[in-house]
């Protein structure tokens, strides 16, 4: 009698266990399948750049499109290269050739953008626009990295500006830099006196960034590239000086704060941006008209007015107005702008120069 | 024709063999547990095996422009030793690990020993409260403790408030302590329940015995209950040190430059360095490494309980 009971509850017991492998292999087969049906394109980009006021038509045409924001570009590039699918990018021009080097950039049809002809000639000539001859990156702004500081925590500084201020003992452990080796790094190469500080293929230079770096990583609270970190370390008082772009100081000036951004006398850093379209994707037509969203002047005016940033559009800064382009410190020309600070070029040996980074920033 | 022949015993011997077989099978203790095992031992090799030999296989490879260079060879591994960088790194990882284990063992004890032995109702909310932390993500976690830590966080900013400083302190944050601290909450949970399994599996006679036969609370304690409750402690140790080597949310969040650990390097191996065969082999000598201390751990403490004896 035992037996048998004993073999009725087995038996139950395998059938149960079946029933939940079954639910088991079911519940693997419902997760591997597709959420959703991807309908909207992926814009793989900075942070900050899924504000909607940057894509009115867009939003308004398709609603939202999907959105992933890298740290910096060389992460950015490393993910693309590992399969990462997305539709469209927002690199920058020092960064162009090795967003090429990965195959992935494919042609943009300007004949699908309304707005191309408003984008200004003297960009539409920058390298990188035109790959034999047919238009493979879309300017869309520019804009500067620099030091913002407080003038009230370090007014010493005011009147007598430089990237110094990141390397002075007096301010150890209150400074903050970006994590990254085209808006940092290369600061060291510059006042480590190398004749080109973009190009580090001689050890000697490589050498004299190290030795400089190696006194900013004593210096800095810490490394980020969030702009939201630096922000609120310079707004707490926690740092009184740090690498940030334009946008940041346009926030943190509307918060009251006391602060500047620096024209340092060594020259600030300058940048331009703009958006390509990953070869294969599936939204060809939505990539295209996402890109020309970013043109329409309400999208550049508001790129002006919230972020602080060069736009490539005559039409956007004419409907800003002067005073407001006066108080934001922009300038209409791009080639002037460009050419008053340093331009940022691709990086020769980044290789040496980012493990150089990891050494130092491991205290070796 | 062959239908209607009649049955003859020599067709019989396939099925009849199968049937042996199968009564044999399931007359088999160890067949039909891994029967049983079967889904989770697939498992285990598709996503535990697999990608190890994978990793490895990458680890022999070399990283050249636009792909890889097939060849096998240890230039990684020689890499790995030759830059200081590495075993640096990779050993201040395995101290921080042990610096969080031993933190976080030793706040759970009194944890899991209060739910033990003085919570008489109601247990299972105290459990309940215990992973409740858990409930949201690791990442939150991490962050609330740079609130917590932060500059004018809430530490700072009551101390100020009651008048302890003036100056906000700024080592809270962005150091190796601060790493070990929040590593050491993140991972609480994971110490406290094994440790509360094994005190509440003592036999409370045997507390009683020790009473009776004389020996105060302290010595009860440390002849009795903790020998008893060392497997739940070991456990606890490896189930916080092992995970915590390879982590790389928490030292970027609140490391700084001084905590980074060898999860960061891997981090920027597979990232920005884009040197995955690289990566591939610190992941490997962190592995191994990993192994080694805890069999050293597992060793010490069977001497220890040798000698104890």
């Amino acid at each position: 009698m035992k037996t048998k009971h004993h073999h009725a509850v087995e038996r139950r017991a395998r059938a149960g266990l079946s029933a939940l492998c079954g639910v088991a292999v079911l519940a693997l087969g419902t997760l591997a399948a597709p959420v959703q049906a991807q309908d909207q394109p992926l814009l793989f980009s900075w942070p900050g750049y899924d504000a909607k006021e940057l894509y009115p038509d867009y939003v308004a045409r398709h609603g939202m499109f999907r959105f992933t924001a890298w740290g910096d570009e060389e992460e950015g590039v490393a993910k693309l290269k590992s399969g990462f699918n997305a539709d469209v990018i927002m690199p920058c021009s020092y960064k162009l050739p090795k967003w090429r080097a990965t195959g992935r950039i494919a042609p943009i049809d300007t004949s699908r953008l309304k707005n191309w002809p408003k984008v200004m000639a003297s960009l539409k000539q920058m390298d990188g626009v035109m790959v034999d001859g047919k238009v493979m990156w879309v300017p869309i702004d520019w804009g500067n990295t620099s030091v913002v500081y407080r003038t009230d925590l370090a007014p010493e500084y005011v009147g007598k500006e430089s990237w110094e201020i990141l390397w002075d003992p007096k301010y150890k452990g209150r400074v903050a830099a970006f994590d990254s080796l085209v808006d940092a790094v290369v600061v060291a190469g510059l006042l480590a006196g190398n004749p080109d500080m973009f190009d580090y293929s001689d050890p000697a230079h490589l050498e004299a960034a190290r030795v400089k770096m190696r006194e900013l990583v004593n210096q800095v609270k810490f490394f980020s590239n969030d702009p939201t970190t630096l922000e609120q370390a310079i707004a707490s008082g926690e740092v009184v000086a740090a690498t940030v772009w334009n946008e940041s100081v346009v926030r943190l000036k509307k918060q009251g704060l006391k602060v500047a951004y620096m024209n340092p006398k060594e020259g600030m850093m300058t940048w331009v941006c703009g958006l390509s379209i990953i070869a294969g994707s599936e939204h060809m037509d939505k990539a295209h008209e996402l890109i020309d969203a970013m043109l329409a002047t309400p999208s550049r005016v508001w790129e002006i007015e919230n972020f602080g940033y060069g736009v490539s559009t005559q039409e956007a800064f004419e409907a800003v107005g002067d005073e407001k382009l006066q108080a934001l410190g922009l300038s209409k020309n791009p080639e002037q702008a460009l050419a008053a600070g340093i331009f940022q070029k691709p990086i020769v040996n980044e290789k040496g120069l980012q493990e150089m980074f990891d050494e130092v920033k491991a205290g070796l | 024709m062959a239908t209607t022949l009649p049955r003859t015993p020599s067709a019989e011997p396939p099925a009849g063999v199968l049937a042996r077989w199968r009564r044999t099978l399931w007359a088999s203790e160890s067949a039909r547990g891994y029967g049983l095992l079967s889904p989770t031992l697939a498992l285990l090799a598709v996503a535990m095996a697999a990608p190890i030999v994978v990793l490895v296989g990458l680890s022999l490879w070399t990283q050249v422009d636009g792909g890889y260079d097939k060849t096998l060879t240890l230039a990684n591994y020689e890499t790995f030793f030759d830059k200081r960088i590495y075993p640096l790194i990779l050993w201040r990882s395995l101290n921080i690990s042990a610096a969080v284990a031993l933190v976080t063992v030793l706040l759970a004890y009194p944890a899991a020993y209060f739910i033990a032995f003085k919570v008489t109702r109601n247990k299972m909310i105290w459990l309940i409260l215990i992973t409740l932390p858990f409930w949201t993500s690791y990442l939150l976690r991490v962050f609330s403790w740079k609130i917590i830590l932060g500059y004018n966080g809430v530490i700072n900013s009551g101390l100020i408030w009651l008048g302890v400083i003036t100056e906000p302190l700024d080592f809270l944050v962005y150091n190796v302590s601060a790493v070990v601290v929040t590593l050491a909450h993140a991972w609480a949970a994971f110490a406290i329940l094994p440790i509360y399994v094994s005190l509440e599996k003592i036999d409370r006679s045997l507390i009683e015995a020790a009473h009776d036969l004389g020996e105060g609370p302290v010595m009860t304690f440390l002849r009795v209950t903790l020998p008893l409750s060392l497997p739940g402690v070991i456990a606890a140790t490896l189930l916080v040190f092992i995970p915590t080597v390879g982590d790389y949310v928490t030292p970027k969040l609140v490391g700084g430059n001084t905590g980074i650990m060898i999860g960061n390097l891997i981090q920027s191996a597979f990232g920005r360095g884009d040197n995955w065969p690289l990566g591939a082999a610190i992941s490997v000598v962190s592995m191994l490494t990993i192994t080694l201390a805890v069999c050293v751990f597992l060793f010490g403490v069977s001497r220890l309980k040798a000698l104890l004896r």
